[in-house]
């Protein structure tokens, strides 16, 4: 399949008003999903699965923006930063499960100040803020496993 | 308590003696976020630690003066913290390395970091970090070793000492410079060089490599055998020709 046909397939996709459509023939596999907005053609994982290898192309038709994000339309718009995971591993929100969690929403933080544990290969990390504000959302449930560079927390510096 | 016994650079040479603590690596993380800095190197040692940390929370039953427990502070913000994993071989290495020149060659590494003698443990080790952003601050490092003691309790099984497997007495003291010399060793290396010496070494000393065992994978038991660990330090296990990562908790080995 060539880039042409790619491109009149999605904008049949687009058109025809369904969801998703995945056509794969002998070494060539696609699946074009559409969402109201925004619409893009996604063959990659999105961050929070199991790693399992997928043998797809992926050809993107509009940026793909992070699933965490898209569904947080609102606050992109205003100047929230992100805390983000310095690793893989599994997020905890308290230092045992016994303790109380270490930042909640609503909570002011400054800079320096421990906001969750991310444990990776038995080895506990405790991660500070770089920045002051107040926790505005948590994004990742506690004991689930994060990404490298994953959100962790959306923080209003004002 | 100040005491220049240690021979190394930094390793030691500020030394605080407890006779009990909670927890070693709670109390150095507790005395970090005072004022006034910790020297890189600082080493607490304590006679009993009454509520020490194994793994799940698992609390290290120690007989007071004993046996060996003490945290170790670092700075090793020469790496990035997804690197972790190679200041845990550089540790495991160093203390298994050295306890080797004590007791033996049959000291194994049980991944991650448990000290294994045959199929008994010897030891662990708990790392815990303090990251800011992509700086990894510091790395308090707690090493656990049972030296002296030769009464456990029932409930704790497949546990030994040094005294227990050769029947001699040690002084702990020695074996603390011992290991400390080792890690110091071992952690200068890895910050002037990124040779891949700590891989293929902590490879070699892994516990059940290239031995077929079974494991336990959600409740059920698989035959396996270890082929080594990734990068991030998962656990490498092939299952009759096919290869499945682990992370920690995800298998259990069956002893």
């Amino acid at each position: 399949m060539d880039i042409k046909q790619i491109q009149e397939l999605i904008k049949f996709v687009a058109k025809s008003g369904v969801n998703e459509v995945s056509i794969e023939e002998q070494d060539f596999k696609i699946t074009i999903k559409t969402n109201q907005a925004p619409t893009y053609v996604n063959a990659s994982i999105p961050a929070p699965l199991p790693a399992a290898p997928v043998q797809s192309q992926v050809v993107a038709a509009a940026p793909i923006i992070p699933s965490i994000v898209s569904s947080d339309k609102d606050e992109i718009a205003s100047n929230y930063i992100t805390i983000k995971s310095p690793m893989i591993g599994t997020f905890y929100r308290a230092a045992s499960p016994d303790k109380p969690s270490l930042a909640d929403i609503g909570d002011e933080i400054s800079a320096g100040q421990p906001v969750c544990i991310i444990e990776a290969m038995k080895l506990f990390n405790e991660i500070e803020s770089e920045i002051s504000g107040r926790i505005v959302k948590v994004l990742v449930e506690n004991s689930s496993p994060v990404e490298y560079d994953q959100p962790l927390f959306l923080v209003d510096p004002s | 308590m100040q005491n220049n016994t240690f021979s190394g650079l930094f390793i030691g040479q500020n030394f605080v003696h407890l006779p009990s603590v909670d927890s070693t690596n709670n109390y150095l993380k507790e005395e970090l976020s005072k004022s006034t800095p910790l020297p890189e190197g600082t080493v607490i040692m304590a006679d009993n630690q009454f509520a020490g940390r194994g793994q799940v929370n698992n609390t290290w039953v120690s007989e007071s003066g004993k046996n060996l427990t003490f945290s170790i502070l670092l700075n090793p913000s020469f790496l990035a913290p997804h690197q972790q994993f190679k200041l845990n071989k550089t540790v495991s290495v160093a203390i298994n390395d050295s306890l080797r020149s004590i007791i033996g060659e049959r000291v194994k590494i049980k991944w991650p970091n448990d000290i294994f003698i045959e199929n008994y443990k010897l030891g662990g080790v708990l790392i815990e970090n303090i990251i800011q952003g992509s700086n990894w601050k510091h790395a308090i490092v707690g090493i656990g070793l049972n030296i002296n003691q030769i009464d456990f309790p029932d409930c704790l099984k497949n546990v030994t000492s040094l005294n227990k497997i050769s029947g001699k007495e040690y002084d702990v003291n020695i074996i603390l410079r011992t290991v400390c010399h080792a890690i110091e060793r071992a952690y200068l290396f890895l910050r002037t060089s990124a040779s891949e010496k700590v891989d293929i070494r902590y490879q070699e000393l892994l516990y059940r490599l290239s031995e077929n065992h079974f494991f336990r994978i959600n409740g059920e038991e698989q035959l396996g055998k270890i082929i080594g660990v990734d990068e991030s330090g998962l656990l490498i296990v092939d299952f009759l020709g096919i290869h499945r990562t682990f992370g920690f908790k995800e298998i259990e080995y069956v002893i």
